[in-house]
């Protein structure tokens, strides 16, 4: 029936013709392509941070294995000191500086994917983050083409010290990027938020007249409270805005700071939760006359 | 010599009458004892009591049909004009989807802890 719709008319007249058939043939062909293309189109537009995560915890597998094999043979190495031990330890370091490397660059396009999805980041800052990950992992990818021509341990030992110093670098890449992705779910909820308190505000202007004193004063008290929560959530989000930009220096110390942002990102997600409760209250008193 | 060889006589004591008793020199009763038989009275009379009061328990009550009260209408609020409005709808459904958003929201906690990878190789230990 369908080829009927898709070619002339008369053709069908003479459905045993050998143009007929050629006809029925390249229309199939045009539907697979079609079909393929749909699947790819669809496999395109699914969120694929979930995918990414899968594939760091994949390639972080593989580095530590490598990195097991890697001890034994630099183990092997010293014990015996052979060329053909020698020979292996650097193979396997070879590696284990590619397998590093990968790591890295993984957990970077997972953020990618994080930061594409993020429901409320502004064009500007979503450029700045995806140009820091873009930088990292052209360090990243440098680094891993140096490995296959590493001659010996004393090479890889002057590459990994290039890893070592950029380290702490990567970490706070790492760390500003999540802090930017939590930042731009919160910002996505604190607009839902002036939403409906703008809406809630706007509603009991409207009423006023038609309210009792009590009712009109319950309702004040309420959406003086919902901006006391509002002023305190931006308070949270300026200290952590301001607390990403000093994350540098020392891993560990790094570590520390971000323990504490997370904390305040936290707190900030708190206070928005709890603005939402005061919006059933509203809610409730808008509903009923007494 | 004679009178000490004899054989010495029992002086007998002169029979004595056993006193009479009459009501004027009659002992009385000790007042513990008094005082025992009245608590061993009411230590019967509270085992009466309760065991009267056990016959009652098990007595199966009698039914007595009562006149059924009405119910105690429950409070209903009286739903304002301003909630039949549209711009009510509008707020209350706004909110409700922030509510739930909000409140599934979690930070993946685990998901965004970064790789800690290792830097020292260990060529020149």
């Amino acid at each position: 029936m369908e080829v009927r719709f898709l070619f002339p008319a008369h053709l069908a007249l003479f459905p045993h013709t050998s143009y007929y058939k050629s006809m029925v043939l390249k229309q199939v062909y045009i539907y697979a392509v079609l079909f393929f293309m749909g699947l790819s189109f669809a496999s395109i537009v699914k969120a694929t941070s979930p995918q990414a995560y899968q594939d760091f915890q994949f390639q972080f597998d593989i580095y530590r294995q490598i990195f097991g094999d890697y001890r034994v043979a630099l183990g092997e190495f010293k014990k015996y000191s052979s060329l053909a031990s020698e020979q292996m330890a650097l193979d396997k370091a070879k590696q284990l500086i590619g397998q590093r490397n990968q790591v890295a660059r993984a957990y970077f396009l997972f953020l990618n994917e994080k930061l594409t999805e993020n429901p409320s980041m502004p064009p500007a800052e979503l450029d700045l983050y995806h140009k820091i990950i873009t930088n990292e992992i052209a360090f990243l990818d440098q680094e891993t083409s140096l490995a296959p021509s590493l001659s010996s341990l004393a090479d890889v030992e002057k590459v990994s010290q290039e890893f070592i110093k950029h380290y702490p670098l990567m970490q706070s890449a790492f760390r500003q990027v999540i802090i930017a992705t939590q930042l731009g779910y919160l910002r996505y909820f604190a607009k839902q938020f002036d939403t409906v308190a703008s809406e809630a505000q706007a509603l009991v202007n409207a009423n006023r007249s038609a309210m009792t004193d009590t009712k009109r004063a319950t309702l004040d008290r309420w959406i003086l409270a919902l901006s006391n929560k509002r002023s305190l959530y931006q308070q949270k989000v300026d200290g952590v805005r301001t607390g990403a930009f000093k994350l540098n220096g020392d891993v560990a110390d790094q570590d520390r700071k971000f323990i504490v942002i997370l904390q305040d990102l936290t707190a900030a997600r708190q206070y928005l939760i709890e603005g939402s409760s005061f919006f059933t209250e509203v809610e409730n008193a808008l509903r009923y006359d007494d | 010599m004679e009178d000490s060889q004899q054989t010495p006589v029992p002086t007998m004591e002169p029979i004595r009458e056993p006193p009479i008793i009459t009501a004027s020199n009659k002992k009385p009763l000790p007042l513990i004892s008094l005082l025992g038989g009245v608590i061993a009275l009411l230590l019967l009379a509270i085992l009466m009591l309760f065991l009267q009061n056990q016959r009652a328990k098990n007595v199966p009550e009698e039914i007595v049909a009562t006149p059924t009260a009405a119910p105690t209408p429950t409070p209903i609020r009286k739903p304002s004009a301003l909630s039949s409005t549209q711009a009510f709808a509008t707020f209350s459904s706004k909110k409700a989807s922030f509510s739930a958003e909000i409140n599934n929201y979690s930070f993946q906690e685990g998901l965004f802890t970064p790789p800690t990878l290792d830097l020292d190789l260990g060529i020149n230990d």
